[in-house]
């Protein structure tokens, strides 16, 4: 006879095959759990997520602690948070309140003046401002900003900040907020999200995950409201704005979406027509082409962005700016993994009606830039990556700010105009760091060639001496090694050029994320030529010696090869090969020019692209390698690349991807883990590509 | 076309993968190693990458990942267990999660075959141990329902005809002790066995309350003081009441009673598996035993039953904890695909991990500021000036050819030194390994050599066997308090720079010993390429680094920079697994 023990095992193994079973007979395994009698207490699944501590300590300023010197309550850099002092300004001790009018400024990146602080920062200037205007018996600016503030932090900095007794405070932030909504964002909601697409479209996905965001924004705005009102402490609120012109999406941002039926196809003919009118400078035929891209898919940045230029080319600068303002919210669908910081249309709409709603004066980055650049879109002169203000930005938003704060404090109505100058700038050196350090940040999430050498040109005018570091950052990112073991590095850091850059350590790429950033260092090479330094040889002999085709095979997934940036398809499942979610998939090589070359691939294609196949470039579209016939198995392929095809240097190769899929096929035949999955399908897989000189 | 094999372990703790080329082992190592992650149970996937790229094939070239646990019959514990619970989210639980993710992660498309956990251990140690006949024990913590079992191998099949099923288990008892002392379950097992001679078998009567032998393979455990069921915690209110001390603070003093809570279960450890292992052998007549599973890693009981026992011969292969479950997964599958075993003889190395080219290392060190010699071509002066340096007391991080598989370091990923040294223990302690002061270090020997000092008939190559000290030199920084050692045995066939290094040192100081530790920082994987060679060199006063055929001198060099931009690096290591209690899930 079996005994209980038996029993119970017997059951939970019919019940294992039940949980392993798909799709799950829930009824058949609640009845058997219950034959088992094993608890049925619910577990809240929202328990299981950490939640951030939100308990405000009374002593404690951002890294700054309450302590007692010469008699006085002053605020001490706390030791303990050593590693997060660099995100903070470098001010080792806030004073006690004094006669002063103080100012605290709270904010993300954007209010330290990333790329400048600490040589320069928005406190500073903000600062001069208040000071040159004579309108205070002494005035001084706490700087409380900090590098990548999230939310929760900037409530539980808004709560303490009190305790430094200020007279204003100013809040320059929203860039980050949108991460509280990827942190809060459940297996549930994906499911929502899935079942709102397919009934409302891509505009449905978008207001559903803005109600959600504006919750996140207004429940922070509570808070903030009501300090400012238990400690009569008046506000000024910034409203981050965006690099609307210079900053653009990146590949991972603008991977192809699933449509309806056919329309991806539809969506790609219209972006070809496109391409093509804007090569025959055909100003209509684009503008239309640009509208059908957006209409077919309007979570894809690409026609944003292709709309925006048909405007400008018309001077239509409002309607450029408001399809910008589209195109960078488009992000919002997730499809990127380090999404860059912005401020969307939700976030500054609930500003700006809280603000209004409770007097609260406020600038809208957005518009005050758009009112002093009627007849353009603001870019690169005003920032120098997405949001982060160049020094000539910087000195606009101080002038707005401070024209806010004496109109609160000193209780009188000033013009702009009459506002005078800070006596503060950041010197050359420093302004030409700031713009080496933005080309470093653009090159490093895959923004255009132009936009680098712009900046690296600007660094070069502004203080010549820093072709040595250019020079040093050439030399670490050109080798294998990890950036952290160089030789050129240390040199860069013991140099103390790359303060402005988080100290330097910025630099350091993340693990098995190291970019060997082939444009920039071909702008940087250029730029120093400007100024009569030819590094060109130098540069092609490091990375021929460091990355060049041997006989031993290259492994071509590694990052050097096959990233342009950081950022990557937003998935949890990290795969050991990789997924291709555009029609275009460039791959990096060195060579010396003179070898044939051999590749093997290991590659398969989605069965909801049976008819497609994969077509292999180098360098352009007229060296076309054999096609790739289908398989929706691995299949492994040797190709021959003939010396003629490659230059000495760098070359690419360039593997496109069919798109010839019907949504609803698609829909039958993929099995999708999340919907994200479901939105952005997969067009080519690739599991080994290795390449070496032919023997 | 030849037959490829994948052996996968995953999911639980030390996760890894190995590849079996035609019945070869061809390549294993753990995914820790390239994570740097200690303890990563994800699926091993940079792993199986280097097992591809070793055995020079793709994916596709791969007949059968062979997984090493049945993931149903896991399941089916862990609802036994209550782990698995009708809760709110279990609908939405992947329960396929091993074969959604060999598909998915791996992008493997091929034939899966699931082997028992404990018929993946018995067959990682027979199908390895070049034995054509013997016993199988296998012991560990748990797998899916079994804990302990025995069974026989012979010709090219392995029979397991017993099994003792979960919560009864032997390795649960030690890490439920390992826990009550203090340590970290998972971890810090092989500490409390280190601790064990420093004590006195006080408590063995205690001890015996919470285990019962029973008849043939059988035992019990009294699970009165056991809580490890729901995987909350190990123990129960009433063990530290037995033993009448609350349980140790992690990192307190350690007091005698610690140490005798040690011995006393280092005892009873010894005498159950030796009373197993003799009902094993009447059971059986087999004379070869070969043992598998976490447990297999305690050398010191492992000597006591070749001592203790009618066994001749013992066979404990190198990564017998989970990690080896992958080599005999794919031995099993390698059997069920072709009606053979793997290649018969016996595992002559555990180097079976990556290894780099002197240009790959240069071309590392040429990236970097720091000074050093290149010797390429130049072996038998490298030996000569390793050996001198470490005959004037340095202590030397030594990475040569390929990396070790499995938790001891065995001259490929090594740090060593001068065991003649009394102060060497405590120097290393305070220079790099910042471990317990009572834990030995262990000793590698020239094989011809090693009877004359140790206490030891046979090859130890894999440092799984205890034997006392008999030399006559001085041997303070690698002999236990009790006289033993945990020696490996080096020979030029299985690691011939290894080899040569002892033999120039032996010329040098007729001692044909070193000291040899594993080349990691305390809460991290062993290193396995050069940048984390020179990373863990820099981190840490470790006098001396050979690369492969170069020498990095600490005083030749000021790493003060570069230790500073490490410890301020945000791509840090951790952990992979929970410690406070066994990783049942």
């Amino acid at each position: 006879m079996k005994n209980t023990e038996d029993i119970l095992k017997e059951k939970a193994e019919a019940l294992s095959y039940l949980l392993m079973a798909e799709p799950k007979d829930m009824n058949a395994i609640n009845s058997l759990f219950e034959e088992i009698g094993v608890s049925t207490s619910l577990v809240d699944k929202g328990t299981k997520k950490r939640r951030r501590n939100l308990f405000v300590k009374t002593d404690t300023v951002g890294i700054w602690k309450k302590k007692m010197v010469n008699g006085k309550n002053v605020y001490q850099r706390d030791i303990e948070k050593y590693s997060e002092w660099h995100s903070w300004a470098n001010v080792n001790q806030l004073p006690e309140k004094s006669y002063k009018k103080r100012v605290v400024l709270l904010g993300e990146s954007v209010a330290r003046g990333y790329f400048y602080a600490p040589k320069y920062s928005v406190a500073k200037e903000l600062e001069g401002v208040l000071t040159a205007s004579n309108e205070f018996n002494g005035v001084e600016v706490i700087d409380l900003s900090k590098n990548s503030l999230l939310i929760d932090e900037l409530q539980e900095l808004t709560q303490s900040c009190v305790q430094l007794k200020p007279d204003q405070i100013v809040v320059f932030a929203g860039n980050n907020w949108v991460h509280k909504l990827y942190e809060e964002i459940t297996a549930e909601d994906y499911k929502k999200i899935a079942e709102i697409y397919e009934k409302e479209g891509y505009l449905g996905v978008k207001i559903y995950t803005e109600n959600r965001l504006e919750k996140i924004v207004q429940n922070y705005l509570k808070v903030l409201v009501k300090t400012s009102k238990i400690y009569n402490i008046p506000l000024v609120i910034i409203i981050p704005g965006f690099n609307l012109l210079d900053w653009k999406s990146d590949d991972v941002e603008k991977i192809l979406t699933r449509l309806p039926r056919y329309q991806i196809q539809e969506w790609i003919v219209a972006k070809n027509d496109a391409d093509t009118a804007l090569t025959n400078e055909n100003l209509d035929e684009f503008n239309a082409a640009a509208e059908r891209m957006v209409t077919l898919d309007p979570s894809n940045p690409t026609g944003f962005e292709y709309l925006a230029k048909s405007y400008i080319q018309q001077n239509r600068y409002d309607a450029a700016r408001e399809c910008l303002d589209e195109s960078k919210d488009t992000i919002l669908f997730g499809r990127g993994i380090s999404p860059k910081p912005r401020c969307f249309r939700i976030i500054r709409d609930v500003l700006i009606q809280t603000a209004t709603q409770h007097n609260i004066p406020y600038i809208d980055l957005h518009k005050t830039f758009a009112n002093e650049y009627t007849n353009e879109v603001a870019g690169k002169e005003l920032y120098l990556d997405y949001c982060h203000l160049s020094d000539k930005g910087i000195k606009m938003v101080t002038k707005y700010t401070a024209k806010s704060i004496i109109e609160v404090l000193a209780d009188k109505e000033i013009s702009l105009s009459s506002i005078p100058d800070s006596s503060i700038k950041p010197s050359n050196a420093t302004a030409a760091i700031a713009h080496f350090c933005a080309a470093i940040h653009n090159a490093h999430f895959s923004q255009p060639k132009y936009i680098l050498s712009y900046h690296c040109q600007k660094a070069v005018e502004l203080y010549p001496e820093i072709k040595d570091v250019m020079m040093q950052y050439m030399d670490f990112t050109s080798r294998k090694a990890s950036t952290v073991l160089c030789d050129s590095f240390e040199k860069i850091i013991v140099g103390g050029h790359m303060e402005q850059y988080e100290g330097g350590m910025s630099l350091i790429h993340p693990t098995r994320k190291k970019l060997i950033d082939i444009d920039l260092l071909d702008t940087i090479v250029d730029a120093l030529k400007s100024i009569g330094h030819d590094y060109e040889n130098e540069l092609k002999k490091v990375r021929i010696s460091e990355h060049g085709i041997s006989e031993k095979p290259t492994d071509l997934l590694l990052s050097f090869y096959k990233l342009k940036g950081y950022n990557g398809y937003n998935t949890t499942t990290f795969r050991n090969y990789v997924q291709i979610r555009s029609n275009i998939k460039e791959f990096t090589i060195v060579t010396t020019g003179n070898d044939t070359l051999e590749a093997n691939l290991v590659y398969r294609i989605p069965t909801y692209l049976k008819n497609g196949e994969l077509k292999v470039y180098i360098n352009k579209k007229t060296q076309q390698l054999p096609i790739l016939p289908f398989s929706s198995t691995w299949n492994v392929v040797n190709l021959q690349i003939p010396s003629d095809y490659l230059q000495a240097g760098v070359n690419k190769i360039i593997i496109e991807c069919p798109v010839q899929y019907n949504s609803k096929q698609f829909l039958e035949t993929i099995k999708t883990e999340t919907a994200m999955d479901s939105f952005f399908p997969v067009l080519g897989e690739i599991h080994a590509f290795t390449i070496k000189t032919k023997s | 076309m030849k037959v490829n094999i994948i052996g996968i372990s995953a999911f639980y703790h030390d996760a890894s993968c190995c590849i079996l080329q035609d019945g070869e082992l061809i390549a294993a190592a753990e995914e820790e190693r390239f994570t740097r992650v200690k303890f990563d149970p994800s699926i091993p996937k940079h792993a199986l990458n280097y097992c591809l790229a070793e055995a020079g094939i793709t994916i596709k070239d791969v007949d059968c990942i062979a997984f090493y646990e049945d993931p149903r019959k896991k399941i089916s514990r862990q609802i036994w267990s209550e782990l698995i619970k009708n809760d709110s989210i279990l609908e939405e639980t992947n329960f396929n999660k091993v074969e959604d993710e060999i598909r998915n992660v791996l992008g493997f498309e091929g034939k899966i075959i699931y082997v028992d956990h404990h018929a993946s251990h018995a067959a990682s140690a027979y199908y390895f141990s070049g034995f054509d006949n013997a016993a199988l024990l296998t012991v560990d913590g748990v797998g899916e329902w079994a804990t302990t079992t025995y069974g026989t191998g012979k010709g090219d099949n392995i029979d397991l005809f017993e099994e003792v099923h979960f919560p009864h288990s032997i390795g649960l008892l030690y890490s439920t002790i390992t826990s009550y002392l203090g340590f970290l379950v998972n971890n810090g097992e092989y500490k409390v066995m280190g601790l064990a001679p420093y004590g006195e078998p006080l408590y063995v009567d205690n001890m015996r309350k919470l285990i019962q032998l029973n008849e043939n393979g059988q035992f019990k455990l009294n699970m009165e003081y056991f809580d490890f069921i729901k995987g909350n915690r190990m123990y129960t209110d009433l063990l530290p009441e037995l033993f009448g001390r609350a349980p140790r603070e992690r990192e307190s003093e350690m007091e005698q009673f610690h140490m005798d809570v040690a011995k006393s279960l280092q005892v009873v450890l010894e005498e159950t598996l030796i009373e197993k292992a003799n009902y094993l052998y009447e059971k059986t007549g087999a004379e070869n035993l070969c043992m598998a599973g976490g447990v297999a890693l305690n050398c010191v009981a492992n000597g006591k039953i070749l001592k203790n026992t009618k066994f001749k011969k013992l066979f404990v292969q190198p990564s017998s904890n989970d990690a080896g479950g992958a080599l005999g997964a794919a031995a099993l599958a390698y059997l069920q695909i072709t009606g053979k075993r793997p290649k018969k003889e016996r595992l002559p190395h555990a180097y079976l991990g990556p290894s780099f080219t002197a240009k790959e290392i240069e071309q590392t060190l040429g990236a970097t500021n720091i000074n050093y010699i290149n010797l390429i071509g130049n072996k038998k002066n490298l030996m000569k000036e390793v050996a001198t340096r470490l005959s004037d007391g340095k202590v030397i991080g030594w990475f040569q050819g390929r990396m070790e598989f499995g938790p001891r370091a065995l001259g490929a990923r090594s740090i060593i030194a001068d065991p003649r040294n009394s102060e060497m223990k405590d120097r290393i302690n305070a220079m790099v390994k910042k471990r317990e002061g009572f834990r030995p270090f262990a000793p590698a020997a020239l094989h011809e050599k090693a009877t004359e000092h140790f206490d030891i008939d046979h090859e130890s190559p894999f440092m799984l066997e205890t034997c006392q000290v008999i030399s006559k030199l001085f041997l303070p920084a690698i002999t236990h308090v009790d006289g033993s050692a945990r020696l490996q045995t080096v020979t030029a066939e299985a690691n011939g720079r290894f080899y040569e290094l002892l033999k120039a040192f032996d010329e040098i100081t007729d001692c044909p010993i070193l000291l040899n530790t594993s080349f990691n920082v305390r809460g991290e994987p062993i290193v396995c390429t050069p940048e984390d060679a020179i990373k863990c060199f820099v981190n840490t006063d470790i006098d001396c680094l050979v690369l492969g055929d170069f020498i990095i001198d600490r005083n030749q060099n000021n790493f003060d920079l570069l230790r500073l931009f490490l410890q301020n690096d945000l791509n840090k290591t951790k952990s992979g697994i929970e410690h406070d209690v066994y990783t049942f899930i």
